[in-house]
């Protein structure tokens, strides 16, 4: 195992800050090449953070493309102090922000939480899914801050100092967030659970 | 644990939540769950929260390059609207760098083409354009491309970015002629009841009181009203409200005031074409008297120049000029331009270098379903089964 493991090839070393802001300065004065260079080494993490920011998949790929237009649009402003990754990473939390908040104007004129907590059914593979669906209600319904901070250290797995430089607060801050958003979380779940036994 | 109760498994969901409960206690709530259909359903929703949404694959090369270049479609449509002065100082600038002239005398003669004024405050005169009474006006734009406004015509330039020129036309007629090697690579015509977007032609735009009409001369047009989208061909004439051909004959005169011979014209009254089956009226001769497709791609979304993206499809070899066409063909297809893109896809699975060749084929099937091309979609998906049978 360790002789297989030894003739692996090295992981590819990933680019200096020096050459990050290289590129970025290029990108931002329309060089093409750049453009494709940072889309084609970001979409990957960009399109994750998305869908966990999301709750799922459905309108990914447009907000993944929108993520990158206002970046490239705002790349003059990087100024190198931080990872491209994270800043990229900040941008898709300001996308998802926006994704979200319009969501929930649209879900509430459908008045889709009535619907989703009366149609459960949790025994079969549907009702695992439809569980899953309603628990990223749940947390799309959250404020934007806690729900950032439950997604980035339960799902990316960010420890609290990582997830706390992403955002730009303190790692108190952030831990703050992370237990309100749990506690708000559960309380979702105990509220619907009472919701779906009153209807039936 | 043995006495288990709905209220423990509520108590308990925070701890739940941030993995905090020992094994046995939580498989005590989980043979509870066995039992109760509220717990079963409340322990799920906890899962789906603690699991989160299963992460997206990873794009490949394909999804990859169709991302971007629809991110880059955005990024362009997303370009600041020009405001008027900085407009106008942009008009300005097109003006002085690319030395444009501007003729203004009565109909069929010309003075002295006169240098346009570059400061900014003379500038939004070169912004206003105009026909003096009984009289055209010639607007020379480089590299053989020039409007002439004519019959009263007044307009204005609406938009100057990079290559692209928007003029909004009021009343009258204006005549065009675009060649491509110029600053100007892309002309839209916004008429009073459509816009008209041309790309290396020879076009006429009439603006009436009852209709706008819309003809063309050489090459193609694209005609849009609101979501409706129609491609006017070579001898063409088509009223822009009703999206209907109309004879073309008496139009020809008009000619005269962009030069060059005026060919015969093949169109006659038609009914009103869809979108669609627009793309199938047009005459023969005009099929065969189109120009290149990569001329008309303008590398409107490739950030590439036409000639660029023309000589890497002519001139490159192998995998570059294969990705190029495939590039124009999904750029045609995003801008709904559907039998360039068939055309472009056609080539493209023609060709030696056909990594794509999965993808060219689904989108050539989509597109032609949407045509309702029944037995063209048939023979793709058989196609499809035959390249990739193990699909």
């Amino acid at each position: 195992m360790i002789a297989a493991l030894k003739s692996m090839p090295p992981p590819p070393a990933l680019p200096s800050r020096a050459e990050e802001a290289d590129v970025a300065r290029r990108a931002s004065g329309g060089d093409r090449t750049a453009i494709r260079m940072i889309y084609d080494r970001h979409v990957g993490a960009m399109r994750r953070h998305l869908s966990f920011l999301l709750g799922g998949d459905s309108e990914l790929d447009d907000a993944v493309q929108t993520a990158f237009v206002r970046a490239f649009q705002s790349l003059d402003r990087f100024r190198g102090d931080c990872a491209l990754s994270t800043w990229l990473h900040r941008i898709a939390i300001n996308e998802a922000r926006m994704i979200v908040r319009s969501r929930i104007r649209r879900e509430r004129r459908e008045d889709v939480a009535g619907q989703r907590a009366l149609g459960l059914e949790p025994s079969s593979p549907e009702g695992r899914l439809a569980a899953r669906e309603v628990a990223m209600h749940l947390l799309r319904d959250m404020p934007d801050r806690e729900r950032e901070a439950f997604v980035l250290c339960q799902y990316e797995e960010l420890t609290l100092e990582e997830a706390a430089s992403v955002i730009g607060v303190p790692s108190t801050t952030l831990s703050s967030r992370l237990q309100r958003a749990r506690q708000k979380l559960a309380e979702g779940v105990r509220e619907m659970r009472s919701t779906v036994r009153g209807a039936s | 644990m043995n006495e288990i109760r709905c209220a423990h498994v509520d108590d308990a969901v925070d701890r739940l939540l941030a993995g905090t409960v020992p094994p046995d206690e939580d498989a005590c709530y989980r043979t509870h769950a066995t039992e109760c259909a509220s717990c079963s359903a409340l322990l799920l929703r906890v899962e789906g929260l603690v699991g989160g949404p299963p992460a997206p694959p990873e794009p490949d090369d394909l999804a990859r390059r169709r991302g971007f270049l629809a991110m880059e479609a955005k990024l362009r449509a997303a370009q600041p609207r020009i405001g008027w002065r900085p407009m106008a100082i942009a008009a300005a600038a097109v003006v002085a760098a690319l030395g444009i002239g501007l003729s203004v005398g009565s109909r069929g003669t010309t003075t002295e083409p006169a240098r346009i004024a570059t400061t900014p405050e003379t500038a939004v005169d070169v912004v206003r354009w105009s026909a003096p009474a009984g009289g055209s006006a010639t607007y020379d734009l480089g590299g053989g491309t020039r409007i002439v406004l004519s019959e009263g015509a007044s307009a204005r330039v609406s938009g100057v970015n990079g290559p692209n020129l928007d003029l909004t036309l009021a009343q009258g007629l204006l005549v065009g002629k675009l060649e491509h090697g110029g600053a100007i690579e892309r002309i839209t015509i916004h008429a009073p009841r459509g816009r008209v977007e041309v790309v290396g032609t020879v076009f006429a735009v009439r603006a009436e009181r009852e209709q706008d009409i819309v003809a063309v001369r050489e090459g193609v047009v694209r005609v849009r009203t609101g979501r409706t989208d129609v491609q006017v061909h070579a001898g063409q004439a088509l009223s822009i409200e009703t999206l209907s051909l109309v004879d073309a004959t008496p139009l020809a005169p008009m000619w005269s005031l962009i030069g060059g011979q005026t060919p015969q014209t093949t169109a006659s009254l038609v009914a009103a074409p869809t979108p669609e089956t627009a793309l199938d009226v047009r005459p023969q001769a005009a099929v065969a008297a189109r120009p290149p497709i990569v001329a008309t791609v303008n590398g409107v979304n490739t950030g590439e120049t036409p000639l660029a993206l023309k000589l890497r499809i002519a001139g490159g070899k192998g995998q570059a000029a294969a990705d190029a066409r495939f590039d124009a063909a999904q750029i045609l297809e995003q801008e709904g331009r559907a039998a360039e893109a068939l055309r472009q896809y056609d080539l493209y699975l023609a060709g030696d270098d056909t990594r794509f060749a999965r993808g060219a084929l689904r989108a050539s099937i989509q597109i032609n379903r949407r045509l309702g091309r029944t037995s063209e979609v048939e023979r793709l998906e058989a196609e499809l089964l035959r390249r990739f049978p193990q699909r």
